[in-house]
């Protein structure tokens, strides 16, 4: 009953018959740069983005130290205002989204079955493009204006040459082209792979949720980054050619941008939570000893906020008065159907389940906590009544932090405690996790919970200062100790890292009990992944491997037998 | 499902939470409104505040409840129960109900806060530049500008209980016209004619703000508003007519 | 009696098990690797007809209700891009698109007869991504750095073609 796979045999496949396995060809840094191997490339995503994140937190301390106060305290207004661009801008188009496609590449071909991705050079070729472009990002830095001052947005007339110059925001424009495509190049990989890779018996209504959300997150990025690489080039083309695709004086349109840019950035934002979403779905039943509650309903619920996520870009373009507000708050406040119906997917996953709370599951259920209250201010923000008062200011940074942060990073350090032990062999240490935990959850919310507030209150957002007379220190105060505990979190997680990759407890190849294939195969993986695969019969092939049909009819310990159909 | 009396206990838990933010006071943080327009959105802020913590109590609670009532107890496999299709309905219909009212509440309150007046009592050019504001009051040809130093910006006075009309206007980048006590603000875009109406309802000084990005001091692109009588209003009309006034210093 | 594990009732909501155990009894009768990739090339070609048809429809609604040519437009773009796939993925074909079935059904790339090939380890991808991003910066730095990139870019190009060719 089992499909066996045999090691890739090379003398078929290539002229010369004495080469070594494919991931091998050559060693250490030439080894690297030359690699098709898809878990090589998926932690090269990985690490590069993590860099950015730490680069990004870094911007950030900066913001948050500078506003403890009004007065300047470390930056001049001018050089602030790169600082909030680039805090944004990385953590937007260099971390999230190329972590995501990062864990998609090393674990999406294992959790079908396969052997390798479909692409595995273009594969590479993505991971290039992602580093090299990012690096010529932030290369902005180096020049003598220094890096993109607009905004992570890039919003026109303020973008156009005659307003900011700087070749930091020409070399801007151009990373999003670069990246852009890296990110498409991955996409289209995730898609045929998991069309045309899956192994026997894994039909699509078995994959594991996360796929399913690579998969369906790949489609946004087909639809999505193509506009913003389209429109960036158009501001090239205003900036370096004169072309007044924008500008009024020429003829052009400034909401123009607003619309490009909003018609990718409203996908953006589910390109960065879905991933997210499908790791906790892949933490919950394991640590809960449960299936995933409502499978099905779960993946229908990702189509819908998919598709729905495509017609709501002016949501955010509300107090420009150009825009069709009704057709887009009703759409809005759509989306919250589907995300509500995956929380209670989640809790019935837990319901009635034996929980147990490792690291992984401490990330997951704070996730949970987090992001509803995120969503919860998103539908309030879908009322153009009331988005007339919160937009542009404290309240939006409150709102997005606590979806992206709360949501898509928390899941995100859920998925490293919980994917660790099975890229490296070696489990993380559970008291510095915790550690971590509760660090980054204490600084979280006391440096993101009381800018709800400030922004009620009117202070607007990417402001460098404040006056003494409005009544914001205090809480601009609170926000600041938050985000110092907050960055200090990082500390106990790195060294955990380096800690562990040493003298790291054994994994094995489950150590947490798993329920989809990768827990089939060996920490970690051999180069072609499986030696052998456990039969596929329904969306946990482990967890049956495990717990065969005899051991099911009577579980250990307890009353009558489950009566099974 | 089975019964479970001790999920009551959450019911009381999360009742018990929106009671108590709400005692907070009914205002949520939210800015204390000036105008009737302000008026109208504070009458949709606060429901709406209380309709979405009371769905988080109840979300809050099931999963905090779910934390403790099913933490591992033994060896035992628990429920393999992967379905269950009334509920999954109802937790999809309810929601959808919901945003309905949301939405019918929303287009109700957008309908009169947009509403514009046939004859506004007073008209006020409203210019934004980098980086501060140009008032012109349209018919007596009162000018009343930032000097772009400081902080304090230009005042922009107004009559209380009349209605001003507001033509947003930008010069260079996009700006945004944005005093938190009248609960709204509105975009000034090269090329777009924006207007609204404002109603002040309190006499008094309120702070002004730029809220769109829009390069080095916005951050200090401010204004004020000061809302007096209509015979004031009147009286400093007439004692400024054709006169260009320069200010904002200070701060 | 344990009230963590109770008896399955009947009608009652499905468990994973009782899932699993039927559709290994109706796999047993199916054609396995092939009857799964027509339903997934079927399945994936609704989600994407799916998606591309709801744009569609948002798209005629956006349009009535606001006249605004921009977004119209990048709905029905977008509508069109995404129902090529599903186009292509719906397409009515023959039996033998992913080539002679193996006797042992191993999975794309294992059969050696299956026409799929997995290159090995390449230089190509990190040369052409450089040089991608070469003529990026060629394009705002001067023709100093163009012109060689460009050259980079098409000798990278060529590289990497002659590799699939020859399996190198």
């Amino acid at each position: 009953m089992t499909a066996t796979v045999d090691p890739p045999d090379t003398t078929v496949l290539d002229d010369e018959p004495s080469r070594p396995p494919a991931s091998m060809r050559a060693r250490g840094l030439l080894g690297w740069v030359t690699s098709t191997d898809h878990k090589v490339i998926g932690l090269a995503y990985i690490i590069t983005a993590f860099g950015f994140f730490l680069f990004g937190g870094a911007l950030a301390e900066v913001v948050r130290v500078e506003l403890y106060s009004p007065g300047t305290q470390v930056v001049e207004p001018g050089t602030y205002n790169q600082v909030f661009t680039m805090h944004g801008s990385v953590m937007m188009y260099l971390f999230i989204v190329p972590m995501a496609f990062g864990l998609a590449n090393y674990l999406v071909p294992i959790q079908i079955g396969a052997k390798e991705m479909a692409f595995p050079r273009l594969n590479a070729l993505g991971y290039w493009l992602f580093l090299f472009g990012g690096l010529t990002m932030v290369s902005g830095f180096l020049t003598a204006d220094g890096p993109a001052a607009f905004g992570w947005t890039g919003y026109a007339p303020l973008s156009e040459a005659i307003r900011n110059p700087a070749i930091g925001n020409d070399l801007w424009l151009l990373a999003i082209v670069l990246t852009g495509t890296g990110t498409i190049l991955a996409a289209v990989n995730v898609v045929a792979t998991t069309l045309a890779m899956r192994a026997p018996g894994m039909s699509m209504f078995r994959m594991p949720i996360f796929t399913w959300n690579m998969l369906v997150t790949s489609v946004l990025v087909l639809i999505a980054f193509p506009i913003l690489t389209s429109a960036s080039v158009m501001m090239l083309a205003d900036r370096l050619l004169d072309a007044q695709v924008f500008n009024v004086e020429g003829g052009g349109e400034p909401v123009l941008w607003q619309h490009l840019f909003w018609f990718f950035g409203h996908p953006e934002v589910y390109i960065a939570a879905l991933p997210f979403f499908g790791i906790v779905t892949e933490i919950f039943p394991v640590f809960s000893r449960r299936p995933v509650f409502g499978y099905r309903g779960l993946v229908l619920a990702t189509f819908t906020i998919a598709s729905l996520s495509v017609g709501v870009w002016a949501h955010h373009m509300f107090t420009t008065g150009a825009v069709e507000v009704g057709y887009f708050s009703a759409l809005s406040l759509l989306i919250a159907v589907p995300t509500g119906v995956k929380f209670f997917n989640w809790i019935g996953t837990m319901w009635g389940g034996q929980l147990t709370f490792p690291t992984p599951m401490l990330f997951a259920v704070a996730f949970l906590i987090l992001f509803l209250l995120g969503g919860l201010t998103g539908v309030l923000q879908a009322l153009p009544a009331l988005d007339a008062q919160v937009h542009d200011s404290y309240f939006i940074v409150a709102h997005m932090h606590y979806v992206l942060f709360g949501g898509s990073a928390f899941a995100l350090f859920g998925g490293i405690y919980y994917w660790f032990p099975k890229f490296t062999g070696r489990m993380l240490h559970e008291g510095w996790g915790k550690a971590h935990f509760a660090m980054m959850f204490v600084g979280f919310n006391l440096t993101f919970l009381v800018q709800h507030v400030l922004g009620l209150q009117g202070m607007p957002r990417r402001v460098a200062d404040y006056l003494p007379e409005d009544g914001f220190t205090t809480l601009n105060r609170v926000s600041t100790i938050g985000a110092l505990l907050l960055g200090a979190s990082v500390l106990p997680f790195l060294w955990n890292v380096v800690r562990s990759l040493r003298r790291g407890e054994p994994a094995g190849n489950d150590p947490w009990g798993g329920q989809t294939l990768e827990w089939a195969t060996t920490s970690p993986p051999p180069p072609w992944n499986f030696d052998e695969l456990p039969p596929i019969r329904s969306n946990r092939p482990v967890w049956d491997l495990r717990h065969p049909p005899e051991a099911r009819r009577d579980p250990v310990g307890t009353g009558p037998a489950s009566k099974d159909p | 499902m089975r019964p479970r009396p001790s999920a009551r206990l959450g019911l009381v838990v999360a009742g018990g939470l929106v009671a108590t933010l709400a005692g907070c006071g009914s205002s949520f943080g939210i800015a204390d409104p000036a105008s009737e327009q302000a008026d109208d959105v504070f009458g949709l802020w606060s429901p709406a505040v209380i309709a979405a913590l009371a769905v988080g109590a109840f979300v809050w609670a099931l999963i905090v409840w779910s934390v403790i009532r099913y933490r591992r107890r033994s060896d035992a496999l628990p429920t393999q129960v992967a379905e269950n299709i009334p509920i999954e309905i109802a937790y999809t219909v309810v929601p959808i109900l919901i945003v309905v009212v949301l939405f019918a509440l929303g287009t109700a309150t957008q309908r009169q806060i947009t509403e514009k007046v046939a004859d506004p009592d007073a008209t006020v050019l409203v210019e934004g530049f980098q980086w501060s504001w140009r008032f012109t009051y349209e018919g007596s040809d009162v000018i009343v500008s930032g000097d772009g130093a400081g902080t304090n910006g230009p005042e922009l006075v107004l009559p209380v209980d009349q209605t001003t009309r507001l033509k947003l206007v930008s010069v260079d980048v996009i700006h945004s016209f944005w005093v938190p006590r009248f609960l709204s603000k509105r975009d000034l875009i090269p090329g777009v004619d924006n207007e609204v109406d404002v109603t002040p309802n309190e006499l008094g000084t309120h702070q002004g703000r730029c809220a769109e990005f829009c390069g080095l001091d916005h951050w200090r692109m401010n204004f004020r508003v000061r809302v007096v009588s209509a015979a004031d209003f009147d009286t400093w009309l007439a004692e400024n007519a054709d006169t260009t006034t320069e200010e904002g210093g200070g701060g | 009696m344990n009230d963590d594990v109770r008896p399955v009732e009947e009608g009652e909501a499905v468990t994973a098990d009782a899932v699993a155990e039927e559709e290994g009894a109706s796999d047993a009768g199916r054609g396995s690797v092939e009857s799964d990739d027509r339903a997934a090339w079927r399945l994936q070609s609704r989600i994407f007809g799916g998606i591309a048809l709801f744009m569609v429809l948002i798209a005629v609604v956006y349009w009535f209700l606001s006249y605004e040519a921009a977004g119209t437009t990048f709905l029905v773009v977008a509508a069109g891009m995404t129902g090529l796939p599903a186009l292509y993925l719906g397409w009515p074909r023959g039996r033998h698109r992913t080539g002679a079935p193996s006797p042992h059904h191993e999975e794309p790339g294992h059969d050696p007869h299956d026409g799929v090939w997995f290159p090995d380890a390449s230089i190509w991808p990190f040369a052409i991504g450089g040089s991608m991003v070469l003529v990026g910066n060629g394009f705002l730095l001067g023709r100093w750095l163009l012109v060689p990139a460009l050259v980079l870019l098409a000798w990278s190009i060529a590289g990497m073609i002659r590799q699939g060719r020859h399996r190198l």
